[in-house]
């Protein structure tokens, strides 16, 4: 289970704050975070992944008390229990298709053995790219990219996967076509996926919607 | 570690041209001045070398530079001359061995040498074919001299025309090649070795031509009296020295007022040296000079030129180190989207750090072996270097 409460963050030199009392998301459930822009849905996946820290309130993930924890553990527990999925794709464009979904375990300073290429091969069918290792990023369409990255956030069994808007940047077709891949693999996974989105067609497919004005509007 | 110098490497391999831009750039900065610093310290050795090798020259009164580099690098520009009656003195004196130089001709602008045999044993010159110039006539070429000539023993040369215009000037003489030195490294490499008698011909104070005596040559006689027979145009003379006419050439004159540009003098021992250089410091015609103490006179000048060009290299230096911060930091922040993302993803700043660090390293590091490539190269030219300044 995700646990976030009494949470309160305000950026320094910044109006901007969030704050709410309470939020819990079982483990292995899909939630669509949604809100407008400016409300603070990065800022949430961004405590909840440990880069900022709330000036008050604790977070939990499956047990693990992130606040606690300093920040080279924060990291080093991002790197392998947390897969990340960014808008922009965030792939290295000069490193292969297959590196660039193996690069937190070359961050973590992992050697790439026989079986986790094979992981990486088997990942890579899954989405569509099969046989597309060797590629670079520029080779590749957006949605091909998205995939890429999806496979990357998948590549170390992470509990829980955090994406940002990571269809914002994809036409409808692509977006949907996208997303089903990814649900059908964080649930393969049996991972815990939050998802920040403003495309209100995309919410039937996640298990749970929250509102981040609801969710702040509740602890005032 | 390794998975660093590996993603280093990729971004490397990946943006070639700006890798090879600032490769070649980095290059370029370490191997001018350390480059350039080889090269003058190879010439500095070069000339300290040639100078200890010579205790003494002698020679005419004047610029004592002049002097020096016609005696050791047979620059051919040194005007004035001593005399054979000079060289006679010295030799009498018995307090050095001598070994007189004639240099004021070229062949392919490659200066002539007059000099006697006993110069190839003092500079231990052996040929590497052929023999040594035995008569009026033969040249024997140094060793790059042939190279660049594309001659050997057998072959001719002809020395250069010094007036084209002046009819009544002395005509080039053909010589015979006899043979090729052995390389040694000096400027003896650059040079066509002749018998003093030779370079004096060339010079126009000897020449060779048909008897006068003779019947059919009597209606050239336009003028005689004691000394003289004054011939008309129809005498010619010989051009090239060969068996047949080697003995119609001779000397007018005073065989003591023959010209020699400079003499090397090997003093017997100290106390010879001391003498003999007491003796000739009062005179008015000619000077005695130790080579070591003119070449390290004028080394002391190229290494005022040479503070300067360190100041500059250093200001180049900085101003340089200065664009290649600016370069590290512009780079750094064009690649923010990328580093941030890696630490989303939990990559540590020490990891960004390292990434970025190796990829200089690795840059520095061809650089630095490019530019010790080219440095070597460089020493390798520099004889080529030196003999094209």
């Amino acid at each position: 289970m995700i646990h976030l409460e009494n949470i309160s963050f305000t950026y320094p030199k910044s109006s901007f704050s969030l704050a709410f009392s309470s939020l819990k998301v079982e483990a292995g459930t899909h939630v669509a975070l949604i809100g407008p822009s400016g409300s603070g849905k990065s800022t949430l996946l961004n405590l909840l992944s440990g880069i900022l820290l709330p000036a008050q309130g604790d977070i939990y993930i499956h047990e693990e008390k992130i606040t606690g924890k300093t920040e080279a553990a924060r990291r080093a527990f991002r790197l392998d229990k947390i897969g990340m999925i960014f808008q922009s794709f965030a792939l290295l464009q000069y490193i292969n298709v297959e590196n660039n979904i193996m690069l937190p375990l070359l961050l973590d300073g992992q050697p790439i053995t026989k079986a986790l290429k094979e992981r990486c091969r088997e990942l890579l069918k899954s989405v569509g790219l099969e046989g597309m290792e060797s590629r670079y990023p520029a080779q590749l369409s957006q949605g091909e990219q998205q995939r890429v990255a999806i496979c990357r956030a998948l590549i170390n069994n992470p509990k829980v996967i955090l994406a940002d808007e990571p269809t914002g940047n994809l036409d409808h077709k692509n977006a949907t076509s996208v997303l089903d891949l990814m649900l059908q693999q964080v649930r393969i996974s049996g991972a815990t996926l939050i998802m920040s989105t403003h495309d209100r067609s995309l919410f039937s497919k996640f298990d749970r919607v929250v509102d981040i004005n609801e969710l702040t509007r509740e602890s005032i | 570690m390794k998975n660093w110098f590996y993603l280093a490497s990729q971004y490397i391999r990946f943006y070639k041209t700006r890798s090879v831009l600032l490769l070649t750039c980095l290059s370029i900065i370490t191997c001018l001045p350390v480059g350039l610093r080889t090269l003058i310290s190879h010439y500095q050795n070069e000339l300290e070398n040639r100078a200890q090798s010579t205790p003494l020259i002698l020679g005419i009164r004047g610029h004592r530079f002049d002097l020096t580099m016609s005696a050791l690098y047979f620059r051919t520009s040194l005007e004035r001359s001593t005399t054979m009656e000079e060289l006679e003195k010295l030799n009498k004196t018995g307090l050095v061995k001598t070994y007189p130089m004639f240099v004021r001709q070229t062949s392919n602008h490659i200066p002539i040498v007059g000099t006697t045999i006993d110069y190839f044993d003092f500079r231990d010159l052996k040929p590497s074919s052929g023999t040594l110039p035995m008569l009026l006539g033969d040249a024997v070429l140094g060793a790059r001299a042939a190279e660049r000539l594309g001659l050997d023993a057998g072959s001719h040369i002809i020395s250069d025309q010094t007036n084209l215009y002046n009819l009544a000037s002395q005509y080039p003489l053909k010589m015979n090649v006899v043979g090729v030195l052995q390389a040694n490294g000096t400027a003896d490499d650059d040079a066509i070795f002749t018998d003093l008698k030779t370079t004096w011909t060339i010079e126009g104070l000897a020449h060779g031509h048909d008897d006068l005596a003779k019947k059919e040559q009597q209606q050239n006689i336009l003028s005689r009296d004691e000394n003289n027979l004054v011939a008309n145009a129809n005498l010619t003379p010989h051009i090239e020295i060969t068996p047949e006419n080697i003995a119609s050439f001779h000397f007018h004159g005073n065989e003591s007022d023959l010209p020699l540009t400079s003499v090397i003098c090997v003093p017997k021992n100290l106390k010879s040296a001391t003498i003999i250089k007491a003796r000739y410091k009062l005179s008015k015609t000619a000077q005695l000079l130790s080579p070591e103490s003119v070449i390290s006179e004028l080394l002391l000048l190229v290494f005022k030129v040479e503070l300067l060009l360190h100041s500059s290299f250093l200001l180049v230096g900085a101003a340089t180190a200065a664009l290649l911060g600016l370069i590290v930091m512009l780079s750094i922040r064009l690649r923010k989207d990328e580093f941030n993302m890696l630490h989303a993803i939990g990559c540590s700043r020490k990891t960004v750090a390292g990434i970025i660090t190796v990829e200089w390293i690795v840059i520095a590091t061809v650089s630095l072996l490019v530019s010790t490539a080219i440095i070597m190269l460089v020493l390798y030219a520099a004889p080529n270097i030196g003999r094209l300044m």
